[in-house]
C-alpha cells in the first residue's frame, strides 16, 4: 500500500495506521489479529469519560471498518459502542455525524436490543425537525430498521409527509410507509389511493416501485394506464413502468402490446433492461393475442432480437435465449399453419449450438426453450450426451457431462418425482455401469451428489419419500450394481429419511454390508456412518452385517478400522446412539457426524475416573449419554486442588481431577494406573482434528470393551505400562500445570519465522498421533495446535519448549492418511534439533 | 428485491458489505462463498449466475420462480456483486451496478480501490442514495450525485467552520493522487452490458 497519509484521505493518523497495518499484514490471520487488537484499543478509548463527538464518530467508523475487514475471526461483542452510536445519532451536529451513529446501530445492533427504543425516539425527533436533510435521513433509517416499536412511533408524522411538497421527502415517505405498514390492509389502501391520485408527473422510480410491491388489481390497472398514456413521456419513464409491472408480477393489458413491440424495436440495440421486461410482460398475454398483433403489425418480437444470436458476448446470448423463453413457441417456431417460422435454418442451428455453451445458465435456458418447441430435440441431446460418458474421461469432464445430463433430466421430468427416479437409475446404470470399469476404481461425482440431494430437498414431503424410496430400492436388490456416486447418494438419503421409508432398515443394512468391500475407503466411511445411523432403527443388527463389518475392519487401514469398530461398539448400545441422533441439529448425514463427534469430544473431556479393578473383567465401561452424566453420579468425590510439589516425578497417590490439568503443557493422557487395572491406549489432547479425535475415542472405547482380552496380552500391558508412566510424569505434576497456565502462550508462527536458518524436513512412516506420543516422551513443554487451527491450516503444529535453556523447536506435521507423515522442523538449538530429528527418523 | 451489495477485491478482501436481509451465517462466510463462486468463473461467461448454494447463508427461497441470483461486474481490481431474487431483472441490476460505480466515480473523481478502503463510510452513504432496504430509491446518476455533493458540502462547511485556519480540500475524500488503478468504468459504460 504505497500511499502517504496526506494523499490517502484517511480521517486521522490512527485510521491511516490501522488500514496500513491491515493491508500490509502477511496473512489473513495476522490481519485479523491487528483488527482485534484495534477493537480492544477502541473499546478502551470509548470507555473514557467526556468523549468529544469527533472522537466518538471516528471510533465508530473504525469499528465499522474493523467489523467488515475481519476475514475469519468474529469481532466479538461490540455492545460497548452501542450507546455511543445512539448518542451520536441524537447529538450529532451535522447530518453526517448523525448518519454514522445510525449506520452503526443498523449494522451492528441486534434487532431487539434495548437501545432501539432510544433510537426510535431519536428518529422521531429527527422527523419533527424542520431540516429536510434530517427528515430524509430519519426516513432512510426507518426503511431499514427492523423494530416493532418504530411503526407506531412515527405513524402520524409519516402520514403527514405522504403529501409533502418536497419530492425527496414525499418519495421517501411512500417507501417508508410501505416498508412499515405493508401488512396492514387499511394502510395499503391509503397508499394505493395516494398513488392513484398522484398523476403522471409522479412517475418516479420509488413510486413505481411501491406500486409494484403492492401487487394489487388497482395498481395493475394504474400502471397499465400510465403505460398507455406514456407515448409522449420520455423513454426512461416508459421503461420504469415496464420494470414496475414486471417486478410486481403484474399482467400486461393487451392494448399495450403495440407499445411493447415498439419497445422491443428500440431497446434491443444495444439490449437494455427494458428488453427483458418487455418480453417478460408479453408472457402474460395469451399467445393468440400476440399472434393477432404480429399479423396486424407485421412485426414479430422474436425477429427484433435475432441480431443478438450472432453475438459472441455471453450476456447478449443469455438475453436472447431468455427473451425467447418468454414467448410461446407458436409465435415464432412455425409449427402452426398461418404462423411462419421467424428464424432461418442457420439461426435454428445457432440456437441448438447454445446447448454446448460454456455457460450453464445459457445451456439451461436453451434446453427449456427447445423442450417447449419439441421435446424430441431434448431427448436427442440426452442420448448424445449419454454416449459421451466414456471410461477414459477425466473425473472433472465426466462430472461435467453427468451434470449436463442432469440438466436435461430435470427439464424432462419437471416436477414428476417418479419419472426423475426412473431416469436417474437409468442414467447411473450408464455412468457407473460395467463398461466404466471396476467399482472400486470409479470416482465419486460430487457435483451429482449435491444435485440429487438438492432435488430431493426441494420436493414436497410426499414426493420426497417416494423419490427416496425409489432411489434406495436398488440397494436391496443384490443383482443390481451400485456405483460409488449412487452409494453416497443413497447413504445420505437413508441417513436423513430412514425413519420415514417403507423399506426395512435391516434390509438396507444388509444391502450396504454386502457392497462395502467393493468401495474405496472414502465411500466406505460414508457407508459405515449411514449404517451406524441405520442401526438405531433396528432392534438387532443382523449377524451377517456384523461379520461383513468385522471382515472389512481386518482388511482396512486405521481410519476405516476405527469407523468399523465404532459401528460395532454402538450397535450394542442403541440408547447412546438414539441420544446422539436426538442431539443433531437436523437428520442430515453431516449433522449426524457432527453430533457424533461432539458426543465423543465431550466423552473424552469428561472427568469421570476409571472404574476400579474390582469390576468384573468382562464388563464394558459405561459411557453415559451427555444427558445422564452428572457430578452426583461420579463414583468418586472431586479431588482437591493439587498443591505444587518440588519434583516433577513426585507421583501423587491420587489422580488429580482432569480439569485441573488443562493447559498448553498438558499434552499427555488423562489417566493413571491404579492397582492392576490395565491402562487404555492414548487419548490425544489438543492435537488432532475432530474426526481424528472421534476415532481416537472410538479406539479407546474398543479397548475398554475388550479389557479382559487386552490384559492377557503381555505386549500390550508392557506398552500401557510405559505409556502410563509417561502420563504420570506429564500430567500428575500440578507444578507443570500451574506453571504453564500462568505463562503467556508463545506464537507458533512467530517462532517458526524466526528460525528460518535451521530447517530440517523428512518423511516418517507413522501418523501424527504416534509422533506426538513419541514427542511426549521428551518430557518438555509442548504446545500442540490442531490441524484446523491457524497458522498453516491442514497441518498439526507442535511448539516444543526446553524451559531451562529457553530453547524452542517448531514442528509442522502433514498427515498422509495411512501412508505416513511429512515433517518440517525448525530449531536454532542444535542439541534439541538433533534430539527431535533422531526421534522422528527412528520411527 | 436486492438482498446484498458486496464489493470485494480480486483476492476476496471485502471493501463493502451491505445486507438487506438477515443472515443465517456470518457475513465473512457469505462473502467467501460468493467470492468462491465468482472468482473461478472464466472470462467469456455471462455476468449472472444462479446460486442455490446461497440458501444455506441467506435462507431458502419459496416458489419455483424464486431463486438466489448473483449479478456481478468486475472493474479493475474490484468485484461489484449484487445478490438478488427472481423478481429483479439481471440487466437492470447490471445497469444499477454501473450507476453505483458512476456515482462513486463522480464523488471520488476517478475512484480506485483505496478510496473504498479509506472512505468506506462514504461508500455506504452513496449506496444509501441508490438503494434503501433492498429497494431501489434512485437510478439517475445526476440525482444521486447531487445528493452526495450536498452532503459533502455540508461536511466541508462544518469542517471549515470548526477549523477556520485549515487548508481547503483536506476533507471530503476527493483526491487525484495517482493512486492504484482507477476502475476504468468509462470503457465499460461505452460497451453496455459487455463489461466484465
Amino acid at each position: 500500500m504505497d500511499v502517504s497519509f496526506a494523499s490517502s484521505g484517511a480521517m486521522s493518523r490512527a485510521h491511516y495506521s490501522l488500514v496500513r497495518r491491515v493491508e500490509t499484514a502477511t496473512s489473513v490471520q495476522a490481519a485479523d489479529r491487528v483488527i482485534l487488537d484495534e477493537i480492544n484499543t477502541i473499546q478502551s478509548t470509548l470507555e473514557q469519560p467526556h468523549l468529544s463527538i469527533k472522537v466518538c464518530k471516528e471510533s465508530l467508523i473504525l469499528l465499522l471498518y474493523c467489523a467488515m475487514a475481519l476475514s475469519a475471526a468474529s469481532p466479538g461483542d461490540l455492545s460497548f459502542a452501542f450507546h455511543h452510536a445512539v448518542n451520536l445519532a441524537e447529538l450529532g451536529e451535522s447530518i453526517l455525524d448523525k448518519r454514522i451513529g445510525y449506520t452503526f446501530c443498523l449494522q451492528m445492533m441486534p434487532p431487539n436490543h434495548e437501545l432501539h427504543l432510544m433510537l426510535v425516539n431519536t428518529l422521531r425527533n429527527d422527523l419533527e425537525s424542520t431540516s429536510i436533510g434530517r427528515i430524509c435521513l430519519a426516513m432512510d433509517i426507518l426503511m431499514q430498521i427492523r423494530n416493532e416499536d418504530a411503526a407506531p412511533a412515527v405513524q402520524s408524522r409519516l402520514r403527514f409527509f405522504l403529501r409533502d411538497k418536497n419530492d425527496s421527502v414525499r418519495r421517501r415517505a411512500h417507501m417508508v410507509y410501505y416498508a412499515l405498514f405493508h401488512q396492514d390492509p387499511d394502510h395499503v389502501k391509503r397508499l394505493e389511493e395516494l398513488l392513484t391520485h398522484a398523476g403522471d408527473p409522479d412517475i418516479i422510480p420509488s413510486n413505481l416501485m411501491v406500486a409494484s410491491k403492492l401487487r394489487s388489481e388497482s395498481m395493475t390497472r394504474l400502471l397499465n394506464s400510465h403505460l398507455h398514456n406514456a407515448w409522449l413521456n420520455p423513454k426512461h419513464s416508459v421503461y420504469a413502468i415496464l420494470r414496475a409491472l414486471r417486478e410486481g408480477g403484474m399482467n400486461l393489458d393487451s392494448r399495450n402490446v403495440p407499445l411493447i413491440f415498439d419497445v422491443v424495436r428500440h431497446a434491443s440495440l444495444p439490449p437494455t433492461q427494458a428488453l427483458l421486461d418487455a418480453f417478460a410482460l408479453l408472457s402474460t398475454i395469451p399467445s393468440d393475442v400476440i399472434t393477432e398483433y404480429q399479423a396486424k403489425l407485421s412485426y414479430s418480437p422474436a425477429a427484433g432480437i435475432r441480431h443478438l444470436l450472432k453475438s459472441s458476448n455471453a450476456n447478449e446470448q443469455y438475453i436472447f435465449i431468455s427473451c425467447l423463453s418468454f414467448l410461446d413457441p407458436s409465435s415464432w417456431a412455425g409449427d402452426r399453419p398461418g404462423n411462419p417460422a421467424v428464424f432461418d435454418e442457420w439461426e435454428v442451428q445457432e440456437i441448438i449450438k447454445l446447448l454446448n455453451s460454456h455457460d450453464n445458465l445459457i445451456r439451461k435456458a436453451t434446453l427449456k426453450v427447445l423442450y417447449s418447441v419439441n421435446p424430441s430435440i431434448v431427448a436427442t441431446c440426452y442420448s448424445q450426451l449419454t454416449q459421451s460418458v466414456r471410461p477414459e474421461l477425466s473425473v472433472a469432464a465426466k462430472g461435467d457431462c453427468v451434470l449436463r445430463l442432469f440438466d436435461v433430466m430435470e427439464i424432462q421430468c419437471q416436477e414428476d418425482s417418479e419419472q426423475y427416479a426412473k431416469l436417474f437409475k437409468e442414467l447411473f446404470a450408464i455412468v457407473e455401469g460395467d463398461v466404466q470399469g471396476r467399482i472400486e476404481t470409479l470416482p465419486v461425482l460430487e457435483g451429482c451428489v449435491d444435485r440429487v440431494l438438492n432435488r430431493v430437498r426441494d420436493a414436497d414431503t410426499i414426493s420426497r419419500v417416494s423419490l427416496v424410496t425409489a432411489l434406495v430400492i436398488p440397494l436391496i436388490e443384490p443383482e443390481i450394481r451400485v456405483g460409488p456416486t449412487l452409494m453416497v447418494v443413497i447413504c445420505a438419503l437413508v441417513c436423513e429419511h430412514c425413519a420415514k421409508l417403507p423399506i426395512s432398515p435391516v434390509e438396507i443394512l444388509r444391502g450396504m454390508a454386502k457392497r462395502l468391500v467393493f468401495f474405496s475407503p472414502s465411500v466406505q466411511d460414508v457407508c459405515l456412518l449411514s449404517m451406524l445411523r441405520l442401526s438405531a432403527e433396528c432392534n438387532e443388527v443382523p449377524e451377517e452385517v456384523i461379520r461383513a463389518v468385522q471382515e472389512l475392519s481386518r482388511s482396512s487401514g486405521r481410519y476405516i478400522r476405527n469407523r468399523c469398530e465404532q459401528l460395532l461398539s454402538f450397535a450394542r448400545r442403541r440408547h447412546i446412539l438414539t441420544d446422539i441422533i436426538s442431539r443433531a441439529p437436523s437428520s442430515s448425514l453431516p449433522d449426524f457426524l457432527s453430533s457424533l463427534t461432539k458426543y465423543q469430544h465431550s466423552s473424552a473431556d469428561r472427568s469421570s475416573p476409571r472404574q476400579p479393578s474390582s469390576e468384573s473383567p468382562g464388563s464394558l465401561e459405561v459411557h453415559h449419554p451427555l444427558s445422564v452424566v452428572s457430578l452426583n453420579k461420579l463414583r468418586y468425590e472431586a479431588y482437591p486442588t493439587p498443591q505444587p510439589v518440588s519434583s516433577l516425578k513426585n507421583l501423587s497417590g491420587q489422580r488429580p481431577d482432569e480439569t485441573s490439568l488443562r493447559g498448553p503443557g498438558n499434552v499427555g493422557k488423562g489417566v493413571s494406573k491404579e492397582g492392576s487395572t490395565t491402562m487404555p491406549p492414548a487419548e490425544p489432547e489438543n492435537t488432532v482434528t475432530p474426526g481424528e479425535l472421534t476415532l481416537a475415542v472410538a479406539e479407546h472405547w474398543l479397548e475398554s470393551d475388550q479389557a479382559a482380552q487386552v490384559r492377557e496380552d503381555s505386549k500390550t500391558v508392557a506398552l500401557d505400562d510405559l505409556a502410563s508412566r509417561v502420563d504420570l510424569i506429564a500430567l500428575d505434576s500440578p507444578f507443570i500445570a500451574d506453571h504453564v497456565d500462568t505463562r503467556p502462550e508463545p506464537d507458533f508462527e512467530e517462532r517458526w519465522n524466526s528460525m528460518q536458518n535451521s530447517n530440517l524436513r523428512g518423511w516418517c512412516e507413522a501418523s501424527t498421533d504416534t509422533i506426538l506420543e513419541v514427542l511426549r516422551t521428551l518430557q518438555l513443554y509442548m504446545r500442540v495446535i490442531a490441524i484446523d487451527q491457524p497458522p498453516f491450516e491442514g497441518e498439526v503444529k507442535v511448539l516444543v519448549h526446553a524451559a531451562p535453556a529457553d530453547k524452542y523447536a517448531a514442528l509442522r506435521l502433514r498427515d498422509r492418511n495411512d501412508e505416513g507423515c511429512l515433517w518440517r522442523l525448525r530449531c536454532d538449538d542444535l542439541a534439541l534439533r538433533m534430539t527431535i530429528k533422531r526421534l522422528l527418523e527412528g520411527m | 428485491m436486492i438482498h446484498a451489495v458486496l464489493i470485494f477485491n480480486t483476492s476476496g478482501i471485502p471493501r463493502l458489505t451491505k445486507f438487506y436481509t438477515p443472515l443465517h451465517q456470518s457475513s465473512q462466510t457469505v462473502v467467501q462463498k460468493i467470492f468462491s463462486l465468482i472468482s473461478v468463473r472464466p472470462q467469456g461467461l455471462c455476468n449472472f449466475l444462479d446460486a442455490p448454494e446461497l440458501e444455506a447463508f441467506l435462507g431458502p427461497k419459496d416458489g419455483s420462480n424464486e431463486r438466489w441470483r448473483v449479478v456481478y461486474r468486475n472493474y479493475a481490481t474490484l468485484y461489484f456483486v449484487f445478490v438478488v431474487d427472481g423478481a429483479e431483472s439481471e440487466l437492470g441490476i447490471l445497469d444499477l451496478i454501473q450507476v453505483f460505480v458512476e456515482a462513486l466515480d463522480r464523488s471520488f473523481q476517478n475512484v480506485c480501490e483505496l478510496d473504498l478502503v479509506f472512505h468506506f463510510d462514504e461508500v455506504h452513504h452513496i449506496l444509501a442514495e441508490i438503494i434503501q432496504g433492498g429497494l431501489v430509491l434512485e437510478t439517475n446518476v445526476e440525482e444521486i450525485n447531487s445528493s452526495v455533493q450536498s452532503a459533502l458540502k455540508a461536511r466541508k462547511d462544518s469542517f471549515i467552520s470548526s477549523n477556520p485556519l485549515a487548508l481547503g480540500g483536506s476533507v471530503g475524500g476527493s483526491r487525484n493522487g495517482g493512486l492504484p488503478t482507477p476502475l476504468n468504468w468509462l470503457t465499460d459504460r461505452l460497451t453496455g452490458v459487455s463489461g466484465r
